[in-house]
């Protein structure tokens, strides 16, 4: 293992231990957030892959997210009653949001567009469907059992607006052979299951994300940001690379999943979630949390960032009132890269992400190595 | 001299009302050609058609006996040809070694990438800056990075568009072994505007006017053309192509 990776993954373990204590330390609102705030974190890995590691900035993750929570919302609202599991609503939240995510961007990106009309179209995507979201208010709008509910949000079973009460979204359940009933996933007083389950995804997210951002397909999409024709050049098919790392993250298509552990700890699921604001904010999460994916190297000892999982949505946070997280050097942003200088706001967090500014923190106490000329 | 390994017949290439490319060229395999020419004469157009980054309006070219006319970038490099651009065109942001071995993973795979990169380096000269960003290395020393990695995936041709712009003369000369070790496995094209280094490596020199063939032969039977000397000093309204 190299050498900066075992620093930031022991840097990682400290910031988990905190998390997996909050469901005891504080009352279970306080775990719902967070875990809100953890599936948003999601939303903000994806985007760090997908904008990141392969320089494409999309405007449409929070898209997928949100088709892959009514997915899962309109499967589950109406198979529960019969099968009392959501493993349909699972999958189909996670089909959902991959196959959207790999029609649109199979003709972006085999039809050659390039980057900037990609984010133009992506965009596009999210507010048309956001459009077309708010729009679904009447009770006409109904899939099955399930209510579009139009702004307000898929948020119950009934003929009529009049007849919502009786009915909520339900939570992740797993019913193995040997159980007398389904265990629901639920975050109240009683259970804090769905705060540990939305926890452990996020974690195995990180970890899958960690991997993928080393392995072939994410160096060679990182070699793509940096210069698309020398990679074409060396023989790499740059159409399916883009294809991959733009639906792959729809892989956070537990991003989907998560969309329904979203409605899971709550009745509602509102279209709000396709908003353009989560546009913004997502990418503004993401500089909060640094452009972490966006140095996937190995080998590279000073310039080392990597995605800190769904912790700095928290952390940011957390941030205010507790400064001096760690040094977490600015990068110069390149050309093009600047995006997330033009957004508004504060910056809370450490621009490299929390994970590996933490792990950089002895280096302060090292004397300096001797930089190489250059 | 061997069987031809490039054929370009009638290649055409229209910007407007400017005939940038129009030319027949067969280059043997093993060869080392020179192409050589005034700015403007469609030498990086070419190139550029060549490798697949543009159509080309007429004409065809045939690669190892395949007709590649049209061919995306990606599929051409499969085919066995690689390209050094005219402006360095390495992965700024990856260290030395992880250009190389990008550029050798295609072919090799992660490990094979990875000692294919490591020999590569050592060729080149540049192992002791194989973990620093190759945005920190000089404008040389971009240079062979980048016929590096054009290298690393062993190639059957090598286009080099320029590698000696702006090296200094120890710099050319560790330039000039490097193609000869390059030319050793694989054919090679180059152009360039730099006489001595031109000198230095040539055996066949090919001469382009305004998109055209415009004189071909050795180094001292270019030298003596009073032809190739005027295009070159701006007098070419004399040999101006008859469209």
């Amino acid at each position: 293992m190299r050498r900066g990776s075992s620093a930031e993954l022991l840097s990682a373990l400290v910031l988990l231990l905190p998390l997996l204590a909050v469901p005891w330390a504080f009352k279970p609102y306080t775990a719902n957030v967070l875990a809100v705030y953890m599936i948003y974190g999601l939303l903000a890995m994806s985007l760090g892959l997908i904008w990141g590691a392969a320089g494409i900035m999309s405007f449409g993750q929070t898209a997928f997210f949100g088709i892959g929570a009514y997915a899962y919302g309109a499967i589950g609202l109406n198979l529960i009653n019969r099968t009392q599991q959501t493993h349909a609503a699972l999958l189909g939240g996670l089909a959902a949001a991959a196959l959207l995510a790999a029609i649109v961007g199979y003709f972006m990106f085999y039809g050659r567009i390039s980057d900037v009309y990609a984010s133009i179209i992506t965009m596009a995507l999210t507010l048309v469907l956001f459009a077309f979201a708010v729009s679904t208010g009447g009770d006409e709008w109904v899939i099955g059992v399930a209510r579009l509910g139009g702004f307000n949000g898929m948020f119950g079973q009934g003929e009529s607006s009049q007849n919502i009460a009786n009915f909520q979204i339900p939570p992740v359940t797993l019913w193995l052979p040997g159980m007398t009933e389904p265990f629901a996933f639920k975050i109240n007083r009683e259970s804090a299951a769905g705060y540990y389950l939305v926890l452990g995804v996020s974690v195995a997210v990180y970890v899958l994300t960690r991997a993928l951002v080393r392995s072939r397909l994410g160096r060679v999409a990182v070699a793509i940001r940096e210069n698309e024709a020398r990679v074409a050049s060396l023989g790499y098919d740059t159409r399916f690379y883009k294809f991959a790392l733009f639906t792959i993250p729809v892989r956070p298509r537990l991003r989907g999943e998560h969309g329904g552990l979203r409605p899971a700890g709550w009745t509602r699921e509102p279209p709000r979630r396709l908003r353009r604001r989560r546009h913004h904010r997502a990418p503004h999460e993401l500089s909060r949390r640094g452009r972490s994916l966006r140095h996937h190297s190995p080998r590279r000892r000073t310039l080392d960032h990597l995605p800190d999982g769904g912790r700095p949505a928290h952390r940011a946070r957390g941030a205010a009132a507790r400064p001096g997280r760690g040094p977490g050097g600015r990068r110069p942003r390149a050309q093009g890269r600047g995006h997330a200088a033009a957004l508004p706001g504060p910056r809370p967090s450490p621009p490299l992400g929390v994970v590996a500014a933490l792990a950089r923190c002895p280096r302060l106490f090292r004397p300096p190595g001797r930089l190489p000329a250059g | 001299m061997s069987e031809p390994i490039l054929e370009v017949s009638g290649l055409t290439k229209q910007f407007g009302g400017l005939r940038a490319v129009h030319l027949d060229l067969t280059i043997d395999a093993g060869e080392l050609r020179c192409l050589i020419g005034p700015n403007g004469a469609g030498k990086s157009t070419f190139f550029r058609i060549l490798s697949g980054g543009m159509r080309p309006d007429a004409g065809t070219v045939r690669f190892r006996g395949r007709d590649i006319t049209g061919w995306d970038a990606f599929r051409v490099a499969r085919l066995g040809m690689s390209i050094k651009f005219q402006v360095a065109s390495v992965l700024e942001e990856l260290s030395v070694f992880e250009n190389l071995h990008v550029a050798a993973e295609f072919r090799f795979g992660n490990r094979g990438g990875r000692r294919r990169a490591a020999e590569m380096l050592e060729v080149i000269g540049l192992t002791e800056r194989a973990d620093h960003p190759a945005t920190w290395l000089s404008h040389g020393e971009k240079q062979w990075l980048e016929v590096g990695m054009a290298s690393v995936g062993e190639p059957t041709l090598v286009l080099l568009d320029e590698p000696t712009a702006g090296m200094t003369v120890e710099e050319v000369k560790k330039t000039v072994r490097l193609l000869r070790r390059l030319n050793e496995t694989a054919t090679v094209i180059v152009v360039e505007h730099d006489m001595n280094f031109i000198r230095m490596i040539a055996r066949r020199v090919t001469v382009m006017h305004q998109g055209e063939v415009f004189a071909e032969g050795s180094m001292e039977e270019i030298e003596r053309n009073e032809g190739v000397r005027d295009i070159y000093l701006g007098k070419g309204a004399h040999y101006a192509v008859r469209r």
